[in-house]
């Protein structure tokens, strides 16, 4: 291993490092997200399950499943007015250009560079599986693989974006959705919880006015006194 | 350096479990097209036949009955310094005098009742009032206030039962 191998190897290490640390903040701003999410349920369950209204387990989770599907029936309204809005752009933009079969994703990446992932240098055999074994280079084109706007892919530039938000927009809704679910599983078993883990019935108040069965629990188990 | 660390385990973490949690999501994602449109049918439906499109839960309003309810019981149940009318307070004689009885002048000296700031009420006025309710004999001054009731009383809880059974029989 020479000098430049350390090299390469210690900025891959880096790189990596850097990449986990970066995907656990995600994770973790996730967590959050789910646990802000969690607490909605609660604050929408806490008048009924108060009152008394909601008596078991299984009607706290039909009226938190059936709050939980309106929530996100409300909150999935913006991505799938998003959703429509690009459909309505997209079918009116094509309607005009009549370019119905063209490429938006590949037209929306002429705004980025464009890497030539598909170069077979770039990998290399190791145990009869194809890795990549270094970054791709620029693909060669008109513009060299560099970033350029082309006026005539308008379409492309409106479309992908609002498509694009929207999705994301829609699997965070989707995350609020599956946080809520969790935490109504969760409550649902600890507020009608009957486990008589820490109960004791000579501990709490069966002899408390009984001297008869307290002076036979006495006899039965003399070691209490 | 602890939260560093922990950032890079749960990173990696991540990234082994993602595929799989991105499973999960994409499949409550589809659910969550095909609730769209079933929930935003049921509204319609309700929305024509002239009711709300998503009308106000049961429970909700029942939640919302009984908790007021409660509030105002122990609203009623509250003592209120310097006012009579309305007003039923439950006094309970303690017998602090197990032997001799003290003289009047044994008998510490009672704290005078503050007369509370009401806003947009002239303080004056609500001693005036104070003054011409009759004193209490000096047995009943020592007394114990029957705390408020709590939110969800014994009527309550019945009345919850109450609920209950009338729901199950409307289903």
């Amino acid at each position: 291993m020479d000098n430049n191998d350390r090299k390469l190897l210690i900025a891959l290490l880096v790189i990596f490092v850097v990449l986990f640390v970066v995907l656990g903040l995600i994770g973790m701003a996730v967590r959050k997200l789910m646990e802000i999410q969690g607490n909605r349920l609660d604050r929408e369950m806490g008048k009924p399950a108060r009152a008394g209204v909601v008596y078991d387990a299984a009607s706290f989770k039909k009226l938190a499943g059936e709050k939980n599907r309106r929530i996100y029936f409300k909150e999935s309204l913006i991505p799938f007015g998003l959703a429509f809005l690009g459909l309505l752009v997209f079918l009116i933009g094509n309607a005009i250009t009549k370019e119905w079969d063209a490429n938006l994703l590949g037209r929306f990446g002429t705004l980025f560079y464009r890497f030539d992932w598909n170069n077979p240098d770039n990998f290399h055999e190791f145990f009869g599986i194809n890795i990549i074994c270094r970054f791709p280079p620029l693909v060669e084109d008109a513009h060299g693989g560099l970033p350029y706007v082309d006026p005539s892919y308008w379409l492309a530039y409106t479309v992908v974006p609002i498509w694009g938000i929207a999705l994301v927009y829609y699997l965070v809704v989707s995350l609020g959705f599956l946080s809520r679910l969790l935490r109504m599983n969760k409550r649902a078993s600890t507020i009608y919880d009957h486990k008589l883990e820490d109960f004791n019935y000579y501990d709490a108040f069966a002899l408390k006015g009984n001297p008869a069965k307290k002076k036979e629990a006495d006899e039965a188990s003399p070691s209490k006194e | 350096m602890l939260k560093f660390i922990k950032s890079f385990g749960l990173g990696l973490l991540y990234m082994l479990l993602s595929p799989f949690l991105l499973l999960i999501l994409l499949a409550f994602a589809l659910y969550g097209i095909f609730n769209f449109f079933l929930v935003l049918g049921q509204g319609l439906v309700r929305f024509f036949k002239g009711q709300p499109f998503f009308p106000p839960f049961e429970e909700d309003e029942k939640a919302e009955r009984m908790l007021n309810r409660g509030l105002e019981e122990k609203a009623e149940t509250a003592p209120v310094a310097g006012t009579s009318a309305g007003t039923t307070n439950v006094y309970v004689q303690q017998n602090i005098y197990q032997g001799t009885a003290p003289t009047n002048s044994q008998v510490p000296p009672l704290p005078s009742a503050r007369i509370p700031d009401i806003p947009g009420v002239d303080p004056k006025v609500i001693e005036d009032v104070s003054s011409k309710i009759p004193p209490l004999p000096q047995e009943a001054q020592y007394q114990q206030i029957e705390d408020a009731k709590p939110l969800l009383s014994e009527n309550n809880e019945e009345e919850a039962i109450d609920l209950r059974e009338d729901a199950s029989d409307g289903q």
